[in-house]
């Protein structure tokens, strides 16, 4: 069930109302089932394939113990440890790879054998994408990982490991948790607090501004375009892009402000996914304050085992460099999704070459890199830089890309300039006043983003005011999203952007 | 020295705790469901303001707002019509009061499906010691019910809050329209951004005719009394016409989803006690002839009522001497005009006190009623088709071979001549292509094959748009 639908604002009142009502022992077994249900409304097969990963993980988290406490000779242990570890990724990631990259891999070998000549042409199998695969999966991972390096102790109640890796408001699109975070909080009975309530729901109503006041409608103009670049060239296509930027993060982020809401609600604080990206002044920012849970993960669990920073520059490099085309894989199996996520390493790397240049040239022109406007000229050009690579994330194919960069260069004169400004930009889905409201949104989301970025801690701020403003601030955000939402029957249901990773 | 009861001590200490946790568990639930209230009454002032700031239901035609107002302000309803804009054009329930003694109510809507009369019912049953309905079964009625459009609305608007409009509301529409239809407010929402709009409604709502529910006539129709709205002018004089062909009557004459509507509201009255009858309010000859099969219709819908033991009138099947189904009793090819409403009232009126006799009032079939009638020319179609062409087809009886002569005559807006044109001389063929963007004059001569008297009838065209 989307986050969007009335299903889910039925579905988690019944759910949060009972959790409170149960003893705390059996909280986490009510979550379990709730999470279960809520998986299951997509596509019951999908359990199986969540309870098998469950499983499996489960039982090397528990092997991984035994071994550290049975098995003495430190050589057989680690040797034992890497095969069980070892035998749980490969099984993991085979499901992931069966589901997400079989179709992707037989595609290409299709390809190159008949480039070759050999036409092999590998039938393609009819599977349906489990939704969330993605994302559990690498939680559960990261579960293996962490009892591999001893970081936790396995979870030896099912139950309550089943829960971890199938929370329902994190389970479909993140964040993605640790085990250090998460785990220990479902083993806690969480009083009924009027403060984490408030909390949750601020932070829900937020999340449906984002999404359904914001995202959905800024999509409406970026469907428009993409849908056919031929008809909006030139500067449109670069609004759209601009505005898919929007769209995407605004998507994402307000379906983890909805997740986190949920669960801040019971009690449960889930990790924070986005810290005002495009406030990043370099490419490497973008990546700390960007689907953190990812990156993060990415660092812990990917990177860092390469070797990280610690074998030279040129390793670093390489490291990073496959770091993110893995993650542009993780998006989708897509060709574009790869060369997105490579660009965005790619941009890392040469930041990173680009340092002594940048340094020698601060110093010759005596550049005060401290004033706001390098500050935002850095702004700018990160975001630029980033919304560039966006191109190929939603054109989802190279030819695709390769038509909207066409049509954009194709459609760039000052002529075109200034049939752009003739009201040309009211007919593309949203009328003249609705088009200025949805510049008004984007005011409001990047002071809220600015103050973020400035650490200023907008939640406690509206929290300290007391439970009168509290209240006038969620009326007044409701109505907001309730009014001026794009949702209903009238629209198609717009599914989260993440959920089909 | 003091002696301290330590087991004592620790159990008031463990009771203290338990009281502390209670009343923290206590204070935070208030907190939120004193919360809850205070969001509640504040939203709900906020939706009243935003309904009356975005939603237009100021037009003339907004009869349905006053229906339903009156609806809840009756004295008493003894018996009550259900049923689509056939029944709120159809039915005055002045002369019906005044015939029979009986309080009654129109309670018709436009387009108002089973789910939309089994609501009203309920409403109005609860209010009222209502003793028989009578429900307007149009025939294409029905096989809607699948659209959330106005005629939902018109009802869920204009409701008091209640489970009986809840349970309206999630059964006329879909979840994904729940909102819509709850909350006519956010239906508008794009006013939001109408200031122009929002002023024009504002203003209009504060008129006295809006509060006081008189702003409904016009030049066409005028809300009447009790739910009834008359009909003031036939489209044209003596000419029944339609610009679509009427769809015939198909296997399935009614849905599965209407048929499960149909039995709560048949299986109500029974438990009510209520004496429920299904009629059929009389329609023009154009349109039953077109239909082609409306006594598969009549047939079925005999059996479906005699099944549940209900009566069932269909005052099409009515003989002429009652009821003459002339043109100028009718406002188009399927409702009766005001004149036609009154006439039709009375009859009505007779048959609820009891003095009409079936087998000497009615047909068994519209077949057998056409059977008794003269050759008549029942009013005409004019069709406009995909590839741009304008059609003119006469309808008549077929109670006898008939042939036509049919001359195009092309006038300016004024009425003065351009052209001139004979389309066909005297054949049988009934169907002529005029044009469609020119004022024109259709003038057909008409006569029995084989004789040479014929009668000629002028039809006056206006220029018809895409």
């Amino acid at each position: 069930m989307l986050f969007n639908s009335i299903d889910f604002l039925l579905f988690l009142p019944i759910v949060v109302i009972i959790y409170f009502i149960l003893p705390g022992k059996v909280r986490y077994i009510w979550l379990l089932l709730a999470s279960y249900y809520f998986y299951m409304n997509w596509n019951p097969q999908y359990a199986f394939l969540i309870l098998l990963s469950t499983v499996l993980t489960y039982i090397c988290g528990l092997a991984l113990n035994k071994i550290d406490v049975f098995q003495e000779d430190e050589k057989k242990k680690i040797a034992l440890k890497k095969c069980c570890m070892s035998a749980s990724l490969i099984i993991n990631l085979g499901i992931l790879v069966f589901f997400k990259y079989l179709n992707f891999i037989t595609e290409n070998i299709n390809n190159i054998s008949s480039k070759l000549g050999l036409n092999l042409n590998i039938g393609y199998l009819d599977v349906l994408l489990p939704v969330g695969i993605s994302f559990y999966t690498f939680q559960a991972i990261g579960y293996t990982i962490d009892v591999y390096r001893g970081t936790v102790k396995a979870e030896k109640n099912f139950f309550r490991y089943a829960l971890f890796v199938s929370f329902f408001p994190q389970l479909v699109a993140g964040p993605i948790e640790r085990t250090l975070n998460l785990m220990g909080q479902l083993s806690v009975k969480h009083r009924l607090s009027f403060k984490n309530f408030r909390k949750g729901v601020l932070w829900m109503l937020w999340g449906y501004f984002l999404k359904l006041v914001i995202a959905d409608r800024v999509a409406m103009i970026v469907d428009t375009v993409y849908d056919d670049p031929q008809t909006y060239p030139g500067f449109y296509i670069i609004v759209a892009t601009i505005l898919f930027a929007i769209q995407i993060y605004c998507d994402f982020n307000g379906y983890t402000m909805i997740a986190r809401g949920s669960a801040k609600i019971m009690g449960i604080n889930l990790m924070e996914n986005f810290s005002a990206p495009y406030l990043a002044q370099s490419v490497s920012e973008f990546w700390r304050r960007w689907h953190i849970s990812l990156s993060s993960w990415f660092k812990d669990y990917l990177y860092i085992p390469l070797g990280g920073n610690r074998k030279g520059k040129i390793r670093k490099y390489i490291n990073l460099l496959i770091v993110f085309f893995v993650s542009g894989l993780w998006h989708g199996a897509a060709w574009g999704y790869v060369i997105w996520g490579g660009l965005n390493g790619l941009y890392q790397v040469i930041g990173e070459l680009l340092v002594p240049l940048r340094k020698k040239v601060i110093g010759v022109f005596r550049i005060n890199v401290n004033t706001f406007s390098h500050k935002l000229w850095k702004t700018i050009t990160t975001f630029l830089l980033i919304d560039f690579t966006w191109i190929f994330f939603r054109a989802k194919s190279i030819s695709e890309s390769k038509i909207v960069f066409e049509n954009m260069i194709d459609g760039i004169s000052f002529q075109s300039l200034s049939s752009f400004f003739d009201g040309s930009l009211y007919q593309l889905g949203l009328g003249e006043r609705e088009f200025y409201f949805m510049l008004l949104t984007l005011a409001i989301l990047l002071a809220v983003d600015y103050l973020k970025y400035k650490k200023v801690n907008i939640t406690e701020k509206i929290m300290n005011q007391g439970v009168v403003f509290n209240l006038l601030t969620c009326i007044v955000l409701f109505w907001i999203v309730f009014m001026m939402g794009i949702y209903g029957a009238e629209y198609d249901a717009s599914q989260f952007i993440y959920f089909q990773f | 020295m003091t002696r301290v009861n330590l087991s004592t001590s620790n159990s008031k200490g463990l009771n203290k705790l338990k009281k502390d946790k209670m009343f923290h568990i206590f204070v935070a639930v208030a907190k939120v469901l004193l919360i809850a209230i205070l969001f509640i009454l504040v939203m709900s002032g906020i939706n009243r303001f935003l309904t009356y700031l975005l939603v237009d239901d100021t037009k003339q035609d907004d009869y349905s707002r006053r229906t339903i107002y009156e609806l809840y302000n009756q004295e008493n309803i003894d018996a009550l019509f259900l049923g689509s804009s056939h029944c709120f054009m159809g039915i005055n329930p002045a002369i019906i009061d005044k015939e029979t003694g009986k309080k009654t109510f129109n309670a018709g809507t436009v387009s108002q499906l089973y789910n939309g009369s089994y609501a009203l019912l309920k409403e109005a049953d609860k209010l009222y010691d209502i003793e028989e309905v009578y429900m307007d079964m149009y025939y294409a009625q029905g096989l809607i019910d699948d659209v959330i459009d106005d005629r939902t609305y018109i009802i869920s608007d204009n409701m008091k809050p209640s489970l009986n409009k809840v349970e309206y509301v999630c059964g006329a529409s879909d979840k994904e329209s729940w909102i819509s239809t709850f909350f006519p407010a956010r239906r508008n929402w794009r006013n939001l951004f109408d200031y122009e709009e929002i002023s024009k409604i504002t203003e209009e709502k504060n008129k006295e005719e809006y509060k006081n529910y008189t702003n409904l006539s016009g030049p066409v129709a005028e809300y009447k009394i009790k739910g009834f709205v008359g009909f003031k002018r036939q489209q044209q004089p003596e000419h029944n016409w339609f610009n679509e062909y009427f769809d015939s009557v198909p296997e399935n004459y009614i849905t599965q989803k209407n048929e499960k509507e149909l039995k709560k509201i048949i299986d109500y009255c029974d438990k009510h006690g209520i004496k429920l009858t299904f009629i059929v309010i009389p329609m023009s000859d154009l349109m039953l002839s077109n239909i082609g099969n409306y006594d598969y219709y009549i047939t079925n819908m005999s059996t479906y009522a005699s099944q549940n033991s209900l009566d069932f009138v269909d005052f099409n099947l009515c003989s002429r001497e009652y009821f003459s189904n002339n043109d100028t009793l009718f406002y188009d090819e399927g409702h009766l005009n005001e004149e036609g409403a009154n006439v039709f009232s009375e009859l009505l009126a007779e048959y609820m006190l009891g003095n009409i006799s079936k087998d000497e009032m009615f047909f068994n079939s519209y077949i057998e009623k056409v059977d008794v009638d003269e050759f008549k020319i029942l009013g005409y179609f004019d069709i406009l088709t995909e590839d741009e062409s304008r059609l003119f087809e006469i309808s008549d009886n077929g109670k006898r071979l008939e042939e036509y002569k049919a001359e195009l005559i092309i006038q300016d807006e004024e009425g003065a001549l351009i052209s001139r044109s004979l389309l066909q001389d005297y054949s049988d063929n009934k169907i002529y292509e005029i044009p469609r963007g020119e004022y024109s004059t259709l003038k057909i001569e008409h006569r029995e094959k084989g004789t040479t008297k014929s009668k000629t009838i002028e039809y006056t065209l206006k220029p018809r748009k895409k």
